[in-house]
């Protein structure tokens, strides 16, 4: 039989830098002496996984309300600064097929949760017959109790995008109009948020809040082509 | 037409050795010898840079750490990657069946699994040798210590020191 327990200690660090599970390697230590050599001369420590929550993500456990029922299930739809996004699908009253959507932030590492009633007006079950949320992002402002901006794209033609300032209200663009209906992916980035569409055209939308806090797009501009002609100075 | 001729050789000499059709010969540690295309042997990286340095191309390359067994394997890995193409799609899923048949092979034997691993590390083939860590690294996936052991035939010849140090890695980690 070979002497797999003779493998170089060089060569056992290249297998392990191919098991990326600390549980594989935990394992793998405790196989036979050499092998338990090789990984503590090749591992430092265990690697921290990383949080990451994805989208769209398997049902989430989360403590459900007192009082809520029928819940079919929660799930993650997008995630920012370890605030999760989540929408939660329950039945509705006996005898009726639709069922009702409601969203919220969680932040795990907080325990804080945020409701986002105001989006409910608009991913109604209706919405979610033919379409989808394709991607939600968050932006938070620093102080533990402020405020959140969330950013949803949808697949739906009448609103590709929603803007929601949680307890204030929505924002969604007129109906069909450029170049929210080609957008592909949405990001913050300092105090703008940019859309990438379909052609690849990056355009820089400026975000404000109305009179009563409610979000509005004061202006859209193209950033891929304008900043690129701009004179040097 | 004598001077003619010559040249034509000449020339098609020189295309040989820039296709890299050139012929190598690679003798095992039982002393036998295998020939093979500078396209395959240039697969190892060791005999790649031998060649390169300028180094005894006609003589041939001894390599005393690998068996003829082995050897055989590893060049019929080379021939695949050295002397084929892999441009088009086809091409290439040609080349990731024949991967994925060759690793298998090894897979069902792993006494001859670690002497390719030895082989492949011993003269730097790089795509080979990924594929056997892979191969390694995905036996161990999954499995307890134990199932690692039998797998690998490997005896268990942990000190009471090292499940000491274990256990209190264990609770670190």
């Amino acid at each position: 039989m070979a002497p797999w327990s003779d493998l170089p200690s060089d060569l056992l660090g290249l297998v392990i830098a191919r098991l990326p599970f600390p549980a594989d390697r935990a394992r793998f230590r405790a196989v036979c002496s050499a092998w338990h050599s090789a990984v503590r001369l090749h591992v430092a420590s265990p690697p921290q996984l990383p949080w990451i929550a994805l989208s769209p993500g398997p049902p989430v456990a989360m403590p459900t309300h007192a009082g809520e029922k029928n819940v079919v299930n929660t799930v993650c739809v997008g995630s920012t600064d370890g605030w999760r996004a989540l929408h939660r699908t329950t039945a509705a009253a006996a005898g009726t097929k639709t069922k009702r959507h409601t969203f919220f932030l969680h932040n795990p590492f907080t325990a804080t949760t945020v409701p986002l009633a105001e989006l409910e007006d608009v991913l109604d079950d209706a919405f979610f017959e033919w379409n989808e949320v394709c991607k939600v992002i968050i932006r938070s402002s620093s102080c533990p109790d402020g405020d959140h901006l969330v950013a949803v794209m949808t697949n739906h033609y009448n609103f590709p995008l929603i803007l929601c300032q949680p307890g204030k209200g929505t924002w969604t663009p007129d109906s069909c109009t450029m170049p929210f209906v080609r957008v592909i992916d949405i990001a913050f980035f300092k105090d703008k948020l940019y859309l990438i569409t379909t052609a690849e055209d990056l355009f820089a939308v400026d975000l404000a809040a109305d009179k009563h806090g409610k979000p509005t797009v004061t202006n859209v501009a193209s950033a891929s082509t304008d900043n690129r002609e701009a004179p040097m100075t | 037409m004598a001077t003619g001729s010559g040249a034509a050789a000449a020339a098609a000499d020189a295309e040989e050795k820039e296709s890299g059709s050139r012929m190598i010969t690679l003798t095992s540690n039982e002393g036998k010898a295998f020939v093979v295309t500078e396209a395959s042997a240039r697969q190892s990286a060791t005999i790649r840079s031998m060649v390169d340095d300028g180094g005894c191309v006609d003589k041939g390359f001894p390599l005393p750490n690998v068996d003829s067994k082995t050897l055989a394997r590893v060049i019929q890995y080379c021939d695949e990657h050295g002397n084929k193409e892999a441009h088009t799609v086809d091409e290439r899923a040609a080349l990731a069946k024949f991967d994925k048949d060759f690793i298998a092979e090894l897979d069902a034997d792993k006494a001859f699994l670690y002497d390719v691993t030895m082989a492949a590390n011993y003269l730097h083939i790089q795509g080979l040798f990924a594929l056997t860590t892979q191969c390694i690294a995905d036996t161990i996936k999954g499995k307890t210590p134990e199932e690692i052991r039998t797998a690998f035939g490997i005896e268990y010849d942990l000190t009471a020191q090292d499940e000491e140090e274990i256990k209190e890695e264990d609770t670190h980690a």
